[in-house]
């Protein structure tokens, strides 16, 4: 276990202590990834109130032409563009050695601002990403009444991986892609929070709680 | 970590980020962030302009699991090999163009193949060149109140029947085969999905690790998180309970000093950031220092 390493500690609590507290804020209605989305508990879709409807007609008020024409146009750009994604299929990702990131190819970064989705290879060495899978694997065994991981030693260490977050490498795909912010400007530092919520494509913090470490 | 056979976690195509907000005059509407598309310009807006979504309210209603953070990049780190079909995400590679698309499509409704007033038909039909044909489409003189797999409170799904002419059924495509090490990062306003079905022979496990900025209010979202971790609950945006607050072996705030580097416990909030760094520009050492006071590191 990768805490068993830690030697004793030199400053216990010390920041803690210096923390700001806030107060307790209420917490959100309990729920899990079923309650995120509609069609995962069994509701169905359908008109919404009708503000929505106002709201609509202020959006695009004194422009219905323009977006009826630009409809038109997107609907032709799609008929022309799905044939060819369907067709390349997964090539149609870009990929990119973390080793080159800060160095990015323009093909690359070209495709990324296109596509919008990238693979980046050996962010983390192999045998390392395996350890940490086996390190979670035990805090998973200790911990039977785990409901999803946040604070484990393996998440806050890849978290706080000065590979994942550091300096501009991961973000620096997206400042070499995109147009720098104007107003809050700081890129640089890379604020990968510990369990940034929400998206359930985070197969693992979601799915553990399902899977007791005795199941196969 | 998705075991081979699992098709519980079958969650079809969506966006993160809020639901209702992307249209609201309160939410995304703060920054304008899609205000080409609602003149008609679809072709002007630029998914990459960052700045425009700091004022971005994602987080309207409360939805759980909705993110209140502002996250650039949607990311996870594989633990496993994988490929297609054996758990692993989809992406919908149109980025730009599919936004348009979703954002529009509730301002229109088809003529054809459709029983009056109904906005969608049966698969067969949504998938006919004739239903899909611009002349079948109209903008809708008095707007519904449809927006077509958007629910207040809940995340923002589509759907092929919902979003026809984004042909979803083929136009999502899986990642190229991952490696453990391997990160994938897609956009905030990609349309992704995940495997419906598992149908690998090992496990499909990811750390999930988006790619968040530091803002102003990125730094006020760490200032709730940070408590959350230091008690080992929940963090603010999920569901409450009592987490990892009686495991055994979980992290502490004081364990950071030993188990990662300085940069480690800045992306947790537990350490200031250096706005003195030589070669910031103003624009950084302005943020790092509103960062800081937010974080109440200045007194």
């Amino acid at each position: 276990m990768m805490l068993s390493a830690i030697r004793t500690l030199r400053t216990p609590a010390r920041r803690a202590l210096q923390l700001r507290t806030v107060a307790t804020e209420a917490s959100k209605r309990a729920g899990d990834i079923s309650d995120a989305f509609v069609s995962l508990s069994g509701q169905n879709f359908a008109p919404l109130a009708p503000e929505y409807a106002g709201l609509k007609g202020r959006l695009i008020r004194g422009h219905e032409d323009a977006v009826r024409e630009s409809w038109e146009r997107l609907l032709k750009d799609l008929r022309e563009e799905i044939p060819h994604i369907v067709e390349t299929g997964s090539k149609v990702i870009p990929e990119i050695d973390f080793k080159d990131i800060d160095d990015a190819p323009e093909t690359f970064s070209k495709e990324l601002r296109k596509r919008g989705v990238a693979v980046i290879r050996g962010v983390v060495p192999e045998q390392e990403a395996l350890g940490w899978k086996e390190d979670l694997r035990e805090y998973i065994r200790e911990n039977p009444q785990t409901k999803g991981m946040r604070y484990g030693p393996i998440e806050m260490g890849s978290r706080s991986n000065t590979h994942q977050l550091s300096h501009p490498r991961t973000p620096k795909s997206s400042n070499s892609t995109g147009r720098e912010p104007k107003s809050s400007p700081a890129p640089t530092p890379t604020c990968s929070k510990p369990n940034a919520s929400s998206c359930p494509t985070g197969i693992a913090p979601i799915q553990i709680p399902r899977y007791p470490p005795n199941t196969p | 970590m998705r075991l081979p056979g699992d098709s519980r976690f079958a969650l079809g195509p969506h966006v993160d980020g809020g639901s209702v907000e992307r249209w609201d005059e309160q939410g995304y509407g703060l920054g304008k962030v899609y205000d080409a598309v609602w003149k008609g310009r679809w072709e002007d807006f630029d998914p990459w302009e960052s700045s425009c979504r700091l004022p971005v309210k994602s987080d309207l209603h409360q939805g759980v699991g909705a993110c209140t953070a502002f996250r650039m990049f949607q990311g996870w780190l594989s633990l496993s090999t994988c490929g297609a079909f054996q758990g692993t995400l989809l992406a919908n590679p149109l980025l730009a163009k599919a936004t348009a698309y979703y954002l529009l499509r509730p301002f229109f409704s088809p003529k054809r193949g459709v029983e009056s007033g109904a906005q969608t038909a049966s698969e067969a039909v949504s998938t006919s060149a004739d239903f899909l044909a611009s002349n079948n489409w109209e903008l809708d003189v008095t707007p519904s109140s449809w927006l077509q797999g958007a629910t207040p409170g809940h995340g923002q799904e589509l759907s092929h029947l919902l979003h026809p002419h984004l042909h979803l059924q083929n136009s999502m495509v899986h990642m190229p085969t991952v490696r453990p090490g391997d990160y994938v990062a897609w956009h905030c306003d990609t349309i992704h999905s995940v495997d419906k079905t598992h149908a690998g022979t090992t496990d499909s496990s990811v750390l999930y690790i988006p790619t968040c900025p530091l803002t102003e209010d990125n730094a006020k979202y760490l200032v709730r998180q940070r408590e959350k971790f230091v008690n080992g609950l929940p963090s603010p945006d999920f569901g409450g309970g009592v987490g990892e607050s009686e495991h055994k072996g979980r992290v502490k705030a004081e364990d950071l000093e030993e188990l990662v580097d300085v940069e480690g416990r800045r992306a947790v909030g537990l350490e200031a950031w250096d706005a003195d760094a030589e070669g910031l520009g103003a624009g950084e050492r302005e943020v790092l220092d509103r960062a800081n006071t937010v974080l109440g590191f200045y007194g």
